[in-house]
């Protein structure tokens, strides 16, 4: 029973790792995620807010600093800052979910608008701010806000697809 | 045999074959190339080939409405496949045109500036957070890349190496305002310095600093990076100007370029990793 259910969690997992690497490649990738007028869905924040609401806190920080890593590869800002911050958001929303929270969309909902608005808050911060740019109002107001917005539209097929991936494999294993 | 000569029949046949050799003899004479026999009987039947031809012409398509609806549907679906692969012949034709003459640019540009070294790369990913569209090209330190290093598609600039893996590099485009490029516009020799704002970076256009409110530059005038400081080599195109203003918070004036290259489109580019003045 024990070995059967370390089976079925090793293929939730695996499963998850390919869920971070396809979404890695459909957000980083030119052409692959529709980007209308512009603006871009940031997909691995909706994904590792989920996955920390459904994998815990210690899984959830894990993958965080995996799906962090694949976007460090192809990000401009310092190296890491992706790492560190999906990694933490991971094992925060693993951790309210499971001290505090009920798993449902409307916590999902609040969780991930804290992430997004957080990771394009010091992103916003470290780019703009730092480097002094002029007029960056613009820039929250044209791009970071709406693609905020879009982002967060892709949160509940995140959602329903680790939900179904969490109930399918551990009903499976019991 | 007498009485067959003798015979009516015989008669008969001996005029028709004198009639006919008659009338081949004529037509031979005539250069008509037809008897007057022919001529007559293709004016007797003339009206009835034609009706003839006119009925069978008709019972062809007559004939036509006969021809099963799957026999039509298997032809429009054979036409629809033939159209569909037609286009996406013209797509690679396109592309490969499109690719051709970013080659060509470039070997004009290796022609006019033997100094240049050039590592050809591709863009394999691109940092979805950056409102600049900066990207990651798949050469890097191994391939003798270094931070400072432009990149170029054709004749025009598309950017500066600023992070360096061993095996990528990250590329800040000159939509970003942290890239400042000393140019100078082709046709007055004026000086200026162009760089990236938020409200031009989704419309593909940078803002040329630092020219006189005198200035002689006017619209369709092509700027040129100037070499000065020796981060970027001479004679790169940034932009053409599409319009000039004053500024209001100083005495100088600005222009607005457009950057002649989407770099959303871009798929191939050339890193100049060494030229002559690099750093001078």
């Amino acid at each position: 029973m024990r070995g059967k259910e370390n089976r079925f969690t090793l293929y939730r997992r695996g499963i998850i790792l390919v869920l971070i690497l396809v979404t890695a490649i459909f957000q980083n990738t030119e052409g692959f995620f529709p980007s209308p007028f512009g603006i871009r869905a940031f997909l691995l924040l909706p994904l590792i807010v989920c996955i920390g609401m459904f994998e815990r806190e210690i899984v959830g920080g894990v993958f965080g600093l995996i799906a962090g890593a694949v976007w460090d590869m192809s990000s401009s800002v310092n190296d890491g800052y992706n790492a560190l911050f999906l990694m933490l958001a991971g094992f925060l929303c693993g951790l309210l979910v499971h001290k505090l929270l009920i798993n449902n969309y409307i916590s999902a909902l609040m969780l991930c608008s804290i992430t997004i608005f957080l990771y394009i808050g010091i992103y916003f911060i470290l780019i703009f701010v730092v480097n002094n740019i002029e007029n960056s109002y613009i820039a929250l107001l044209k791009f970071y806000i709406p693609s905020s917005i879009y982002t967060l539209i892709t949160l509940p097929l995140y959602y329903s697809l680790m939900r179904y991936i969490s109930k399918r494999l551990r009903t499976k294993a019991e | 045999m007498q009485r067959f000569i003798q015979s009516k029949s015989f008669k008969i046949l001996t005029g028709l074959f004198a009639v006919l050799l008659a009338g081949i003899i004529f037509a031979a004479v005539s250069n008509s190339g037809s008897s007057p026999i022919t001529n007559v009987v293709s004016v007797v039947f003339g009206p009835l080939h034609r009706a003839s031809s006119y009925i069978s012409s008709s019972f062809d398509d007559f004939k036509g409405g006969f021809v099963s609806s799957e026999w039509y549907r298997n032809k429009i679906e054979k036409l629809e496949l033939q159209i569909q692969e037609y286009r996406e012949q013209l797509v690679d034709y396109e592309k490969q045109k499109q690719k051709i003459m970013s080659y060509e640019a470039f070997l004009e540009v290796r022609d006019e500036n033997p100094d240049f070294e050039f590592v050809p790369a591709a863009i394999i990913s691109r940092d979805v957070a950056d409102a600049f569209n900066s990207f990651v090209l798949n050469k890097g330190s191994l391939n003798g890349v270094n931070i400072g290093d432009s990149v170029i598609y054709g004749k025009y600039l598309v950017g500066v190496v600023r992070e360096i893996k061993s095996t990528t590099c990250v590329v800040r485009t000159i939509l970003d305002p942290t890239v400042n490029v000393s140019v100078y516009e082709v046709r007055t020799r004026e000086d200026g310095f162009v760089s990236g704002t938020t409200d031009l970076m989704t419309k593909g256009q940078v803002k040329l600093s630092g020219i006189a409110r005198s200035t002689s530059i006017s619209s369709g005038g092509i700027v040129c990076t100037s070499g000065v400081g020796g981060v970027f080599p001479r004679d790169l195109i940034v932009g053409t100007v599409l319009e000039v203003k004053n500024d209001d918070v100083s005495i100088s004036s600005y222009a607005l370029l457009e950057t002649g290259i989407d770099v959303l489109d871009l798929i191939d580019v050339f890193i100049i990793t060494a030229f002559q003045g690099q750093g001078e």
